[in-house]
């Protein structure tokens, strides 16, 4: 007599017997799983390669250019590191500041950024927001290196926004990203660097939170993987 | 995003879980290389959103698992046609090649279910969940696990009559 109480029984050895030799591999020990996700975030966030002889600090921001005070960008939290942010209206550039504290060759990890004031990219109609000057501005690298800056060039690629890279008081460079509304970025490749070597910036806009921005941190050697920044 | 960094509790979770985390993954699934592919996805998620996950990890993982098993599903196209693997229980203590053969049939009658009754039965006869705790993982009624219950029980009653001959026509194994 088969009845259902003998085919949940049947089920339920099936199951047994089907998993009792099923034991895990060694890719999903804990310190896999870690340097699984640590390579997500990254391949989430702003993506660059440092140059020779420099760490590089590639910072993906949101924010839009305002014709008031430089109030967009408040302060970002790396680490033990507090690196102040401004916006530079008058020349269209964003500057972060070396903390006090920083010691050249220096290293922090990765981290939140907790930018309290960061407008959103996307309204809630899904427009690109823009600022009174009709141009959002994307992303932002940051380069500390104990080495002398090399010239830096202005590259416009084709079909991509020109990205600027703008020398600090601070010997950090910092690039940012114009665009005009309704744009989207693709990649940007910026060539320059203190050995020449071309590093790229590359950001996706977190989808739904501006707040939520990934700083990752990159050493001579790190592989950049190619994103889309798209709205 | 959850930035957060999970602590070593995380590590204990995924020494502690993830055996028992695949073989759900695997009965989804039906095969242990997709089963590998989830299980990590989940545990990378869990990971990453370790902060809402710390008090249930185990829970949310499993969730994790059931809602991209069906994700899993879709990005194949096609339904998965490995039967588990069974050569495992050829070591058996009382195996016999009958046994061995029923586990079988069993085991792939299982397969052919549409998935979201396999999972209905993967909670509820291998995680010996409740039907409210089933419902609420799936994100439905007690009424439609009750259903996804029945449907695939006489329907593995009828396929397994079916394999089994009449009594009359002949005279073995059911």
């Amino acid at each position: 007599m088969l009845d259902n109480e003998s085919v949940v029984a049947m089920i339920k050895e099936s199951f047994k017997q089907d998993t009792q030799a099923i034991h895990v591999s060694s890719k999903h020990s804990p310190s896999a799983i870690r340097s699984r996700l640590a390579r997500r975030r990254l391949s989430r966030g702003i993506i660059g390669v440092g140059v020779a002889g420099a760490m590089a600090i590639a910072i993906f921001t949101l924010g839009t250019t305002t014709s008031g005070p430089s109030a967009s960008f408040k302060t970002i939290h790396l680490s033990n590191y507090t690196f102040k942010v401004r916006s530079d209206v008058a020349t269209s550039t964003t500057c972060l500041t070396a903390p006090d504290n920083w010691v050249a060759g220096s290293s922090v990890a990765s981290a939140r950024v907790t930018v309290s004031s960061f407008l959103r990219l996307n309204r809630p109609d899904g427009s690109l927001r823009t600022g009174a000057n009709g141009q959002a501005c994307i992303g932002a690298v940051l380069t500390y290196t104990t080495q002398v800056p090399a010239p830096i060039d202005t590259v416009t690629s084709p079909g991509l926004p020109t990205v600027k890279l703008a020398p600090s008081t601070d010997d950090a460079r910092v690039a940012y990203i114009a665009l005009d509304a309704g744009d989207s970025a693709a990649a940007a490749r910026v060539t320059g660097g203190p050995a020449g070597v071309p590093y790229y910036v590359i950001g996706e806009v977190p989808s739904d939170n501006a707040q939520d921005v990934l700083v990752a941190i990159f050493q001579q050697g790190d592989m950049a993987q190619l994103l889309s920044i798209h709205d | 995003m959850g930035l957060a960094r999970p602590g070593p509790e995380f590590d204990e979770f995924v020494r502690a879980s993830s055996t028992d985390l695949l073989r759900i993954a695997t009965l989804l699934t039906r095969n242990r290389e997709d089963a590998e592919d989830l299980l990590q996805v989940a545990l990378v998620r869990t990971a990453g959103r370790w902060a809402a996950a710390k008090d249930a990890p185990f829970a949310y993982s499993r969730r994790v698992i059931i809602n991209l098993s069906k994700n899993r599903w879709r990005e194949k196209s096609r339904r998965p046609h490995i039967v588990g693997d069974l050569s495992h229980v050829a070591s058996h203590g009382a195996a016999t090649t009958e046994w061995v053969d029923e586990q079988n049939a069993m085991s792939e009658l299982i397969s052919k279910l549409p998935l979201g009754q396999r999972k209905v039965l993967v909670l509820r006869y291998f995680e010996d969940l409740s039907v409210a705790e089933t419902a609420s993982i799936l994100h439905c009624s007690e009424g439609t696990v009750k259903s996804q219950l029945s449907r695939p029980i006489a329907r593995l009653r009828s396929l397994l009559l079916a394999q089994c001959p009449a009594p009359a026509e002949e005279t073995n194994k059911c």
